[in-house]
Order: structure tokens, then sequence, then C-alpha cells
């Protein structure tokens, strides 16, 4: 089963909240060995927003997968590894009876992660892009929608088939993970140019496809 | 000494009250209210929400107990049941 979940953490908002780095907030979030990556870290506040993120769309991706409840409980989202190879992160996680590879990217603006995945590509759009792009859905007779339990979707009204998508919101960002294959090609050819972006194969991560992140 | 339950709610929507994006929901909180879902608060400051109850009550709330903090009503529950020990 392919997963899906991404968070972004938009850097210019988190880069001042020190608060964050109480012991007592710590100790809520993060287990032994994650405390110790951020305390020891060159950022400990881009360490924690990093782990933070991590920890996310984790999260997300379980909550889907197992259609469970909402739950607030990150110290049972356990990072076991944790890779940095220039601002490119891989880190293998764990949560309940689930292992994931997460894939973060680090930029002067923000923290993206999301579950590294063949299927799914991502997209980040500033705020004022995002909105136009939902009015092209909106337009092509799409919908984003939302399950009981808070879980996003995208709705073909025509043919009520329904597509995963992650979303993230964060300060000025808004970030996509979709899987390409289900959404039906009058779309992606109408669209192309605006929200599909070709996968790229990275040296770094062989055993994944990474797609390429950017803004228009 | 028993606490007032509508003293808890009117504590715990001044905490959360910062954190809120939804406004038109804060203005209607209520127990069923859920503080991603109805109030939009993002999920990265619910720790923020939790630190701040164990400070205004002064109760320290266990990781079992947070799991479920996601409400008015799950947390006055907890604050309640805190308060009672």
């Amino acid at each position: 089963m392919e997963l899906i979940g991404n968070d972004i953490i938009d850097w210019h908002i988190a880069k001042s909240q020190y608060h964050k780095l109480r012991p007592r907030c710590l100790e809520k979030l993060f287990n032994a060995f994650e405390i110790d990556l951020i305390l020891k870290s060159n950022s400990p506040l881009k360490s924690f927003w990093t782990l933070w993120s991590i920890k996310e769309s984790t999260y997300k991706a379980w909550q889907r997968a197992t259609d469970s409840a909402p739950v607030f409980n990150p110290k049972s989202i356990k990072i076991n590894s944790f890779n940095k190879v220039f601002e490119n992160i891989a880190s293998s996680v764990s949560i309940n009876s689930f292992d994931l590879c997460i894939h973060t990217e680090i930029t002067t603006d923000y923290i993206y992660s999301y579950v590294a995945s063949k299927i799914y590509c991502n997209k980040i759009f500033r705020v004022d892009e995002y909105s136009v792009f939902k009015g092209l859905l909106e337009q092509k007779n799409y919908a984003i929608v939302k399950s009981d339990t808070g879980i996003p979707s995208v709705l073909n009204k025509n043919n009520k088939q329904n597509a995963p998508l992650s979303i993230s919101h964060d300060g000025q960002f808004v970030a996509i993970a979709f899987n390409q294959s289900i959404i039906e090609e009058k779309i992606y050819n109408d669209l192309h140019v605006f929200i599909f972006v070709p996968y790229q194969p990275d040296i770094k991560f062989s055993n994944y496809c990474k797609p390429r992140l950017s803004l228009f | 000494m028993g606490v007032d339950k509508n003293d808890i709610i009117a504590k715990l929507k001044s905490i959360v009250k910062p954190y809120v994006n939804n406004l038109e929901s804060f203005e209607q909180l209520n127990e069923g209210t859920e503080f991603i879902k109805d109030l939009d608060i993002n999920s990265a400051n619910l720790v923020d929400i939790i630190l701040d109850v164990e400070d205004e009550f002064d109760i320290r709330i266990e990781n079992k107990e947070m799991e479920k903090m996601l409400s008015v009503g799950a947390s006055l529950k907890i604050i309640e049941s805190k308060l009672a020990s």
C-alpha cells in the first residue's frame, strides 16, 4: 500500500518560536533520541520544526491508512534514523505497526516533509497561487472535500470518484501531495503546466523517485 | 471543593483563543467543539494549549490523557478529574 502524507512549515514564522524549545514542550512531543538530535544540532529550532514536520506527515499517512479518529500522541511516532545530505533529509519513522520513509527539504523559506513515494507528487504554492489552483479545480468540476475524520481528497463531481490528496497550510505556503495517475487525463492536460511537475530520479535516495519541488 | 464547569470552559476559551483560525466557530464554542476540525487550530499549537492548561489549572497531563485532548469536552473531563483527585 502506498501512503500519502505531507507537512509544511513556514520558516519565516517558525524561526522566532523559541518557546518551543522549553524542556516541558520537548518532552511532550519527542522521544529521547529525537530530543538529543534537536539539542545537539547547529540550529535547534530548525531541527525542532524539521522533526515536527516529519512526525506530522507520518501521522497524516497513518490516520488515512487506518481511517482512525484524530489523536494527539506525538511520542507514539518514533523517528528511528535521520540522514542529512546537504538540505535534504531521509528519515525512517514508525507509528504503531507502520514503518515509513519520510523525505524533508529545507530551504530559506520553508521546511517540507512528505512520505517518500513512487506514485505521489508534491507541489508547493503560495497562498494566493493556491486559491487560483482551487478555482481551476472548481472550473473543471473537481472539489477538495474532507471525510468525517478530517481526511482530504479530490472529488470528481462528474463521476463521483475520489482521489487521495494531502494538504498542509502554514503561513504563506500551501503544499499538496497527490497521485497524478488517479486524476483524470482531461484535467492533467489542461493543468499540466500549472500543477504537475515531472518526477526526477534522485540519486541521493535511489530507492525512490522524488518529485521536484518548485514554485511557479 | 467542586469547580464550576462553566468556569473551566471560560478559562479554556481564553487559553485557546490566540491559536484559533475560525473565529465564527470560536464564538459558538461549546463542549462539542473540536480544536482542529472546528476551530482550525494548527496541530503544532496543540502542545501550547496543553502546556497552558497545565499552568492555568496547576495540573500535570500524562501522555495517555493528552492523546484525547482534541476537543473542549475531552479537555474538560481531564481537567475535572485532575482537580478532583
